[in-house]
């Protein structure tokens, strides 16, 4: 949580620069979705990633132009360590932390329902949380294991921001959270290869933003 | 308040005429009454018993604060029974007055108002015998003429049954009980839906009635019982089953089977009394037996006693000492802490809920199995520990009567641990198992405590076998090939117990009825089926879930005593109670003791019953009690063995008994039937038509079982019960090997059995050959020879007579990871070949130095064994050898060559025994917060605490002799420091000595403190005088 305090504080101070500009703020809610990564090894082969999940974010956006805008997001993700094969699963609980700061561009800014564009940075923190035992299945594969790792986290996507009340705006968006695969975390086994090094971890999500 | 003559006086008066106050004496509080109790009520409320003084014509009001008696309600004469309505409303007194001259107004019922104190006399025609309270608020009054419904709030009276007159006139001629002279007794469920009574008429023949207030119907039975039941009943909390006399009816009752019977009871005219636990899983109850007193005074060595019963097969679970006989009826206060009886004096107070706070003494085995022999010939120590169950400080002693055994101490307090003493050189003139009871007693303690048995086993190199002990007394044995299973029936705790063939383990335990007798595969071998003799029930277990399946329900008065089922039948050898005087129109026979004769029933299976067979063929149906039966292993025949010398034969084809004979004079001892129709009795060979072509040899023993085996088999045979006894092959009947040398000597006859079953094979497969394109069958493979034997059974190889090499030895390594180092005081394994003929483990400590048909020395001087097999002796090295040691093994075969083995001061090795899930070969390296071991996916984190285990870190303090498990209290640490290091770095070692309770097995534990070098594969290093070992672990962050 040190790395996530620090994060913040860089973030908040580079923000501070828009002090005085129109600020926003607001909540969002909506489900997390990760990408598989092949493992193998002379054993077999199965997948290793994240069971589908959800989030809750909270941000911070200042916007000083009509279509140039930045926003400090936090973003609580819950999904689940998991290792797949056939129709066997291994699971273990897990919980991932993201703070990043994010461009936002609008496209049609005059328009009451504004479309824009998002790109930006951060990290991201992923945490096993669940219970260890000496045996889990899979784990001639890769193992699930009860630790944390911090990784870069690159932060695309697309949304649409409608005016519901004075002040008051429904957004709704897409984002892609692009980290290398936390292999800290999701171990391979001895023997056992990646088949890819990025995860893509798709945040569909609505929220609720107020002006001031 | 001065003291002046006046006042002393009136001090004096009053003491006087106080009632005596109640006698206390051990477990329970005598209430003298000044007279003779007839019945008993209890009222919580008031905190009041009721006692009905039969001569004194009162009630006696005993307060259960002071358990003494507080007032007495004056009634009319002869109260013979009482009852407490179940809102404590109503008192119900019954007067007995059947006099001569006949006097109709003096059978009356009082009923007491409680609250009012007002009266009302009824008068009832007929004597009233009992009474009881039902839910509904009415009483069911029995009259010696029939049953009665009386309202006590309306006062009128309802007749529900009758039958003939049950009554003994007065006045009397003779000293009579009052219960001798109503001979009736009646008892209300928990629930008070069910009324469950007894009454006689006379000394043969006694009624048992149900009456169930839902139906308004009464169910009875005319019983007959070898030794009568006294009129005493006490009933669950749903009406399901009554304990009446010394006897269980339960959900048979109308068909008159007994479910339960208390074994070996006596005749008595007056003591018996018994009532069900709160949970209905106990019975307290007192029943006559040779161990008691038939009556007071109570100064000899007999003394009451009071049995805690299982309820279900009445399974003695303990026996404590009481004031006096129990010679009425027994109730339970509702928390079922304290039970009241009517008793000698009067009634008896008996706090069964709080045992653990009177002194009582337990002994934590039943049996002490020592093995001295060939290979080691020093005094041998085994520790008994008694304690207090209760927690609490008794004083006991400790007394063997036999030289060559000394206990040290002879007395003490609990808890205590003496040591018994055994010279082998006081045994050196016997081969085989001397029985000898260690005598444990107390002066306070208030349970009868049963003797350990003492099992000396001393054998001579010869002689073969691996005893399993099995305390208690064993009736029969089964073997179980394609379960690789061993079955045992032990009658004094009711259980049928069930042993791994290949560990011989005991894998379950599950009750039987009362006295198991034997025991039967069905026809398809998907079940077993256990005959009693003290229960009409035939127990049928389902051995897949192992568990019971279902009960056979015998024809009244009946008992199993041997079954047998063939490809046709099943039959059943049953002793019965009924003799053939006894008057018609009986539904239930109870039998203490045989009656003959006996008969051979029909078992079905399916319908869970049996019948009895109309003839034997063309033979009548009647045969001595102790009969016994065979079955083929191919369900073709079945052998019925008579102690008669009358062997016969029923052949499933013919679906009757085909043949019939009387050739010699007396069998005893074995019994076999084979797949190829012949027979063996005793010692004598007979054919498919029953004559005797040959006898076998008896100059070694007597031949007390026999089991076929293809067209020969396996023979035991004793000479005496401590001699080694005997094992032979015959691989033909005609043909024989010489006879064998046993450990120990197979069980023969006993008392009520005369046919043993000693000898079972255990094989597990057949291998064959070719032989000019013939398939010839061969010796069974992976197979055992299972004995009943005197310490429990004996494990023989198949081939116990083929000549054995000796050992040899390949290798010796520690047994933790299989490196060469070891130490003293550590495990070890030991490789080679032909080392003992069987797999044996121990679970007993100190551990043998001699395990099966092996023991290992080390510098001439025996070690302690864990487990032995063929290829591998698992073993500890005693403490005080050091440097360059040499190690010998002995079995029959002989003596290996001298194993040199270099033996440091310290050689800590982790063992390699964990396992977690599919995975195997772990090392137990424990992490303490989830208590698992640490593996790739329970990695070592940062402040992890983790305890390993070791072997081999050589000498402690406080010093553990070998075979002995550490103690917990002091702990013993290693002599030299241990260094444990994750990745180079370090930890803080808490502790490391002997793992607490076990043997030769070290335990460190280590504290990861500070940042840990994380990664797949770190080594954490323990390092101890000069010697370390490593194991890689994983840790994370």
């Amino acid at each position: 949580m040190r790395t996530i305090g620090k994060s913040i504080l860089i973030l908040a101070l580079f923000a501070a620069a828009c002090f005085a500009q129109q600020w926003e703020f607001g909540a969002s809610g909506g489900g997390s979705l990760l990408n598989r990564i092949p493992v193998t090894n002379s054993a077999g082969s199965a997948e290793a990633g994240f069971e589908h999940g959800g989030m809750f974010s909270l941000f911070v956006a200042n916007n000083p132009g009509r279509r140039l805008g930045g926003e400090l997001r936090y973003d609580y993700i819950k999904n689940d360590l998991a290792i797949y094969s056939g129709n066997t699963k291994a699971t273990f609980a897990g919980v991932a932390h993201a703070v990043h700061y994010d461009f936002t561009v609008g496209i049609n800014p005059d328009s009451r329902t504004r479309i824009f564009a998002i790109f930006g940075g951060g990290v991201k923190v992923y945490t096993g949380t669940g219970t260890e035992q000496a045996y889990m299945p899979l784990s001639q594969y890769a193992y699930l294991t009860k630790t944390r790792t911090v990784q870069p986290m690159a932060s695309v996507g697309v949304g649409v921001k409608r005016q519901i009340a004075p002040r008051i705006f429904l957004r709704t968006e897409v984002r892609d959270y692009i980290t290398p695969f936390p292999t800290d975390v999701i171990t391979p086994a001895p023997g056992s290869s990646l088949s890819g090094n990025w995860l893509h971890n798709i945040v569909p999500m609505a929220g609720v933003s107020f002006e001031f | 308040m001065r003291w002046n003559g006046s006042t002393i006086t009136i001090f004096l008066a009053a003491l006087a005429f106080a009632t005596a106050p109640a006698l206390a004496a051990g477990f329970g509080t005598v209430v003298p009454i000044g007279g003779h109790a007839a019945d008993i009520a209890l009222d919580e409320t008031r905190g009041a018993l009721y006692v009905a003084n039969f001569a004194a014509n009162r009630i006696d009001v005993v307060s259960t604060a002071s358990n003494a008696v507080s007032s007495s309600i004056n009634v009319a004469p002869q109260p013979g029974a009482l009852a407490l309505s179940r809102d404590g409303q109503y008192l119900l007194v019954a007067h007995y007055g059947n006099w001569n001259p006949a006097d109709p107004m003096k059978n009356l019922i009082t009923l007491i108002d409680m609250v009012s104190r007002a009266r009302q006399t009824f008068a009832m025609g007929a004597p009233p015998l009992g009474v009881t309270f039902l839910q509904n608020g009415r009483a069911l009054i029995v009259t010696a003429k029939g049953f009665v419904l009386f309202d006590p709030f309306a006062g009128t009276f309802q007749s529900v049954d009758t039958f003939a007159n049950l009554s003994i006139q007065l006045p009397l001629s003779k000293l009579l009980f009052p219960p001798e002279i109503l001979l009736t007794a009646v008892a209300s469920s928990g629930d008070g839906l069910v009324v469950w009574g007894i009454g006689s008429a006379d000394a043969v023949n006694q009624m048992i009635y149900r009456y169930d207030s839902r139906t308004n119907r009464v169910a009875a039975l005319t019983v007959q019982a070898s030794v009568p039941l006294l009129p005493r009943v006490s009933v669950n909390s749903d009406g399901s089953r009554a304990m009446v006399g010394y006897a269980i009816f339960g959900s048979d009752f109308q068909r008159g089977v007994v479910e339960a019977q208390y074994p070996d009871v006596q005749t008595s005219t007056n003591v018996t009394g018994s009532v069900f636990g709160a949970s209905g899983q106990t019975i307290y109850a007192q029943i006559p037996n040779a161990g008691q007193p038939a009556g007071p005074p109570y100064t000899g060595a007999l003394t009451p006693r009071l049995a805690i019963l299982d309820a279900d097969n009445l399974t003695i679970r303990e026996r404590v000492s009481i004031p006096e006989n129990i010679t009425g009826r027994a109730v339970l206060n509702s928390a079922g802490t304290i039970m009241y009886a009517a008793s000698d004096s009067g009634a008896l107070a008996l706090p069964v809920g709080s045992l653990n706070q009177y002194p009582r003494v337990a002994i934590n085995r039943e049996d002490l199995m020592v093995q001295a022999g060939f290979c080691d010939r020093r005094v041998i120590s085994m520790p008994l520990t008694i304690t207090d169950p209760g927690g609490g400080n008794t004083a006991f002693a400790v007394s063997v009567d036999r030289s060559g055994v000394s206990v040290s101490p002879t007395s003490g307090v609990t808890p205590a641990t003496v040591q018994v003493r055994i010279d082998p050189a006081a045994f050196q003139n016997q081969t085989g198992t001397t029985a000898i009871p260690i005598v444990i007693s107390s002066p306070s303690a208030i349970n009868a405590i049963a003797p350990v048995r003492l099992l000396v086993n001393n054998r001579a190199a010869e002689q073969r076998g691996t005893i399993v002990n099995v305390p208690g007394r064993l009736s029969d044995m089964l073997t179980d090939a394609p379960r690789s299973r061993i079955y045992l029936l032990r009658q004094d705790t009711n259980e049928l117990l069930i042993y791994d063939g290949t560990s011989y383990g005991l894998i379950t335990r599950l009750r039987t009825g009362t006295t198991p007798t034997r025991m039967a595969f069905s026809a398809d071998r998907t079940q077993l089926m256990v005959g009693h003799d003290n229960s009409q029930l035939v127990y049928v277990y389902d051995l897949e879930k192992m568990q019971r399946n279902s009960v056979i329900r015998l024809p009244l008065g009946e008992y199993a005593r041997s079954l047998a089922a063939s490809n046709k039948a099943t039959l059943a050898v049953v002793r019965t109670a009924a003799a053939a005087s006894m008057s018609g129109g009986v539904s239930a026979w109870i039998g203490a003791s045989n009656v003959t004769p006996a008969y051979i029933d029909n078992v079905d299976l399916g319908a869970n019953i049996a019948t009895p067979l109309p003839s034997m063929g063309i033979w009548e149906n009647s045969i001595p009690p102790e009969s016994a039966l065979s079955p083929s292993q191919n369900g073709a025949t079945i052998l019925l063995a008579q102690p008669d010398g009358i062997a016969r034969a029923y052949s499933a084809d013919a679906d009757t008994f085909i043949a019939s004979r009387n050739d010699v004079s007396s069998f005893k001892g074995s019994f076999a039937a084979s797949s190829y129709e012949t027979y063996v009795v005793g010692n004598n060979v007979l054919n498919r038509s029953l004559v005797p072509t040959g006898a076998l040899d008896e100059s070694a023993g007597v031949s007390v079982g026999f089991a076929f085996v293809e067209s020969g088999g396996l023979r035991v045979l004793a000479a005496s019960a401590s001699g080694p006894g005997a094992v032979q092959n015959h691989a033909t009947l005609t043909a024989s090997g010489k006879p064998t040398a046993m450990v120990e000597a197979p069980l023969g006859p006993q008392t009520g059995m005369t046919f043993t079953r000693s000898v079972a094979p255990l094989a597990f497969g057949y291998s064959t050959i070719v032989v000019n394109g013939v398939a010839m069958p061969q010796i069974p493979t992976g197979a055992a020879v299972i004995a009943l034997t005197a310490s429990g059974f004996t494990a023989l190889s198949w081939y116990f007579d083929a000549a054995v090499s000796p050992p040899v030895i390949t290798s010796v390594v520690n047994a933790a990871d299989g490196t060469a180092a070891v130490a003293p005081g550590g495990l070890i394994s030991i490789y080679g070949q032909q080392m003992n003929p069987v797999n044996l483990a121990t679970r007993e400590t100190p551990l043998p130095t001699a395990l099966g048909e092996s023991c290992v020395t080390v510098n001439g001087a025996p070690i302690p064994l864990l487990f032995v097999s063929d290829q591998q002796i698992n073993a500890q090295l005693p403490n005080g050898v050091s440097g360059r040691a040499s190690l010998v093994i002995r079995t029959p075969g002989g003596t290996s060559d001298t194993r040199y083995l270099n033996v440091y001061p310290s050689a800590p090795s982790v063992f390699r025994t964990g396992t977690a899930g599919p995975l195997t070969g772990l090392a137990t390296i424990v992490r303490w917060n989830n208590h698992e071991l640490v593996t790739a996916t329970n990695p070592v984190h940062q402040d992890d605490y983790l305890e390993i285990y070791l072997t081999g870190m050589g000498a402690t303090v406080p010093e553990v002799e070998a075979g002995h498990p550490a103690p917990s209290s002091p702990l013993a640490i290693v002599s030299a420091p241990a260094v444990v290091s994750l990745g180079g770095q370090p930890l803080e070692v808490i502790y490391a000595g002997l793992a607490p309770g076990l043997v030769g097995v070290y335990q460190v534990n280590a504290k990861v403190s500070g940042p840990a070098p994380a990664g797949l594969s770190v080594p954490l290093s323990i390092s101890q005088g000069g010697m370390s070992t490593s194991v890689n672990v994983r840790v994370v962050k």
